[in-house]
């Protein structure tokens, strides 16, 4: 019985961390726009990413 | 390499479909790095290189789409509120844990548990409850405290107030070390409750951002004309009334106006829907938010901003999404009365429990917590609202702005529709046959300032302005100082029927002249008269038009009831006479002659395109000027009653049948918690399965 001591702390602190990343998925405003992102990713460029476009997407002030 | 960036609102987007072509399409384009669209918010944020574009080519391309782009500028609108998904998630992590070690608590009370790993269980739960009820639970305690600050109860006071109770008396019992111990329902308490409340906001945001967009249209630069004749740029917000302003070709009317040039033609599809540009002459309304066709159009600014049409559609928008008017009236008065019985029945438990039947105290105290939460009046106060919500909704995604909820309730209740003829069922400009030019020319002298259609129609094409000494008499005609008149053929004294619509004009010379019309019916016409067969909805026809041409509209259309010739206050009389003998009269028009009407009836219905005078006396305002779109509103507004009646019955069933079991303590108040959240989860429900008026 004494093993549920730390394996209750254990599983709750995984779960802890689901929770973190879940906030942070919040915090980065990921829930705001469901609907264009899930169609965005069909329509993605076959290429890397400039530069110029990885600054543009990480700008807060472009997001809509 | 420096980037330029705008936001633009989009215009004719209704599914992520659309917003993912764009943004695929512009993408491509040349110098383009960032396109990123909203599809909720109808809003799009371009991010390029200004070598190769610039705002104006990108905004051309999209229109070049199918769509409409304006920059779009953020208002002053209220802040949006802050997302509850973090304060939602906590919750549901620590009623998930905290549900897995009740199973443990549980079984270990049918078998052996010990008392030590009993109470570290009690621990762990405590641990997990305590940031929930701290920070998930705030968001019900603080509107309950601002509330009692000003000395009332809302539907918060009881959730903050058995949050609280409940918490403090696990912690308490953890301490003592019985098994008395309900984290886990304090935490489910929390958990459905802001379920209700995340679902809420998201509604909100997506009407506001939909109100910001139409606002959005008037937020452009305006051309002043000075008095010397120069010309300034300047804000449309900072133009006055009374001011002159010029829009080129192309350009977006700032401000609602007259036109002081001769002739203009207008676009008002962002307005009414009406793709067909609209010709307009001197002394004629322009609305902002239209585009100028065919200009340059001077005019005199009238209305400017909030007080504009669009302003003022715009605002409807926001009141509607908010809910403002009777659903919190409902839900405040329904507090009102009902947290008082709440709270009181959470006492008389507590006190029976432990002053007459002598139970414990922490027994006791969780009687009088099931109470609390069991009667927690969220299913109650949801019936209404969860449905209301949704029909303000999907309506004003349908293009029907209703202005406040228990204008739904009535349009659900109706059962006659009494409709204008002129601007309502038929076009507001029906064409004018051949007459003789000069005597149109003179007449039109008197028309060219009335905002009546046929009015309208007789001056269309002319090139001059309106006689000085007009008096508009509402409904009837135009008398001018001289002596000539013109409007219907009693207010001329012709004593001839016509069975098509006309205007007569009597010359200052006694000489009477009949201009013939012809009139067009909407276009979804007799759809909408089917529809209301259908729904078993009589018709009646309440025209001020002369009786031959109400006549020969009610019978090419098959309506048998019609009332012709009604002044302003016939038609206002008419209505209270059917709200005398007991039927729910809903009016239907568009002029400030039906703007009596309108305000003394039961429920009532008007275009966007229609009057001011008729929008603001409306409870319901049609975007476009299609008689069906009231079809699909009728529909659903009958739709929601059904579905809050269900709500309501359902409700009142689940306190009767509750409430005595939790005052004789059969409940604890974790079945309570999943009681009353298993409500008002039927109760939203219920609310879902109201479907889009299509």
């Amino acid at each position: 019985m004494i093993s549920i001591l730390y394996l209750i702390p254990i599983s709750i602190g995984l779960g802890l961390c689901g929770l973190l990343g879940f906030f942070w998925s919040v915090k980065s405003r990921q829930y705001d726009n469901l609907e264009s992102d899930a169609m965005r990713v069909l329509n993605a460029k076959d290429r890397p990413m400039s530069d110029v476009e990885c600054q543009a997407i990480r700008d807060p002030t472009n997001r809509v | 390499m420096t980037s330029q960036s705008l936001t633009y609102s989009l215009d004719g987007v209704n599914c992520a479909g659309c917003i993912s072509k764009i943004e695929t399409q512009i993408g491509k384009l040349q110098g383009v790095i960032l396109a990123r669209g909203n599809a909720s918010a109808h809003r799009i944020r371009l991010v390029w290189d200004p070598v190769h574009q610039n705002a104006d080519t990108l905004a051309d391309h999209i229109r070049a789409m199918g769509y409409g782009a304006l920059p779009f500028h953020a208002g002053d609108t209220a802040p949006t509120a802050p997302s509850l998904l973090p304060q939602l998630g906590l919750a549901g992590f620590a009623m998930m844990n905290i549900m897995a070690i009740s199973f443990a608590v549980w079984a270990g009370l049918a078998t052996d548990m010990g008392p030590n790993s009993m109470q570290f269980m009690h621990w762990i739960s405590a641990a997990l409850a305590t940031p929930v009820v701290l920070y998930s639970g705030a968001v019900f305690y603080a509107p309950a405290l601002k509330a009692l600050r000003y000395g009332h109860m809302t539907m918060d006071t009881p959730i903050a107030i058995a949050i609280l109770i409940t918490y403090a008396a696990s912690i308490f019992e953890t301490l003592r070390g019985t098994h008395h111990v309900y984290f886990d329902a304090v935490t489910a308490l929390v958990f459905f409750l802001l379920i209700g409340r995340v679902i809420e906001r998201a509604l909100k945001r997506r009407s506001g951002d939909a109100a910001e967009n139409l606002r959005n249209l008037m937020q452009i630069d305006a051309h002043r004309e000075m008095p010397d004749g120069t010309r300034e740029t300047l804000p449309a917000d900072q133009l006055r009334a009374g001011d002159i302003v010029i829009v080129e070709t192309g350009e977006r009317v700032p401000a609602d106006g007259t036109l002081l040039s001769d002739h203009a033609q207008v676009d008002e599809s962002a307005i009414s829907g009406e793709t067909i540009p609209r010709d307009v002459i001197c002394a004629q309304a322009i609305t902002a938010g239209a585009i100028v066709f065919a200009g340059p159009a001077r005019l005199s600014v009238t209305y400017v901003g909030e007080d504009a049409q669009i302003g003022k559609i715009a605002q409807m928008i926001t009141d509607a999404a908010a809910h403002k008017g009777a659903i919190q009236k409902h839900a405040d008065q329904f507090a009102r009365s009902y947290i008082p019985l709440v709270l009181g029945g959470g006492a008389l438990g507590f006190l029976i429990w432990y002053g007459l039947l002598g139970s414990s105290f922490a027994d006791a105290l969780m009687i009088a917590v099931a109470v609390l939460v069991v009667t927690c009046p969220c299913a109650a106060g949801l019936a209404t609202p969860a449905v209301s919500a949704r029909a303000v909704n999907l309506l004003m995604a349908a293009g029907v702005v209703v202005k406040s909820s228990d204008a739904l309730e009535r349009l659900g209740d109706i059962d006659v529709i009494i409709a204008d003829k002129t601007g309502t069922l038929s076009t507001p400009l029906p064409s004018l046959r051949t007459c003789n030019p000069d005597t149109r020319l003179s007449a039109a002298r008197l028309g060219a300032g009335s905002a009546h259609p046929l009015a309208k129609m007789l001056c269309e094409g002319l090139d001059i302005a309106p006689q000085t000494g007009l008096t508009e008499v509402p409904g009837q005609g135009i008398l001018a100082y001289d002596g000539a008149r013109l409007g219907s053929a009693s207010f001329v004294g012709a004593d001839v029927i016509v069975d098509h619509p006309a205007l007569w004009y009597r010359a200052t010379d006694g000489h009477l002249h009949c201009f013939a019309f012809t009139e067009e019916p909407r276009p979804n016409l007799p759809t909408f008269l089917r529809a209301l067969k259908d729904q078993k909805l009589p018709l009646t026809l309440l025209s001020g038009d002369s009786s031959a041409s109400v006549a020969a509209f009610a019978g090419t259309h098959g309506i048998t009831t019609w009332h012709a010739g009604a002044s302003p206050h016939d038609k206002l009389s008419l209505l209270q006479d059917e709200l005398e003998s007991g039927t729910k009269p809903l009016m239907f028009g568009d002029g400030i002659n039906d703007a009596p009407a309108l305000k003394a009836a039961y429920a009532s219905v008007s275009f966007a395109s229609a009057t001011q005078v008729a929008q603001a006396a409306a409870d319901i305002v049609l975007t476009k000027p299609d008689p069906e779109l009231l079809t699909r509103a009728l529909a659903t507004a009958r739709d929601a009653q059904h579905l809050i009646k269900q709500n309501l019955w359902f409700s009142a069933v689940y306190n009767l049948v509750t409430v005595p079991l939790a005052l004789a303590g059969v409940l604890n108040p974790l079945l309570a918690a999943v009681l009353m959240s298993s409500s008002s989860i039927a109760v939203l429900a219920n609310g879902l399965r109201l479907r889009s008026p299509q």
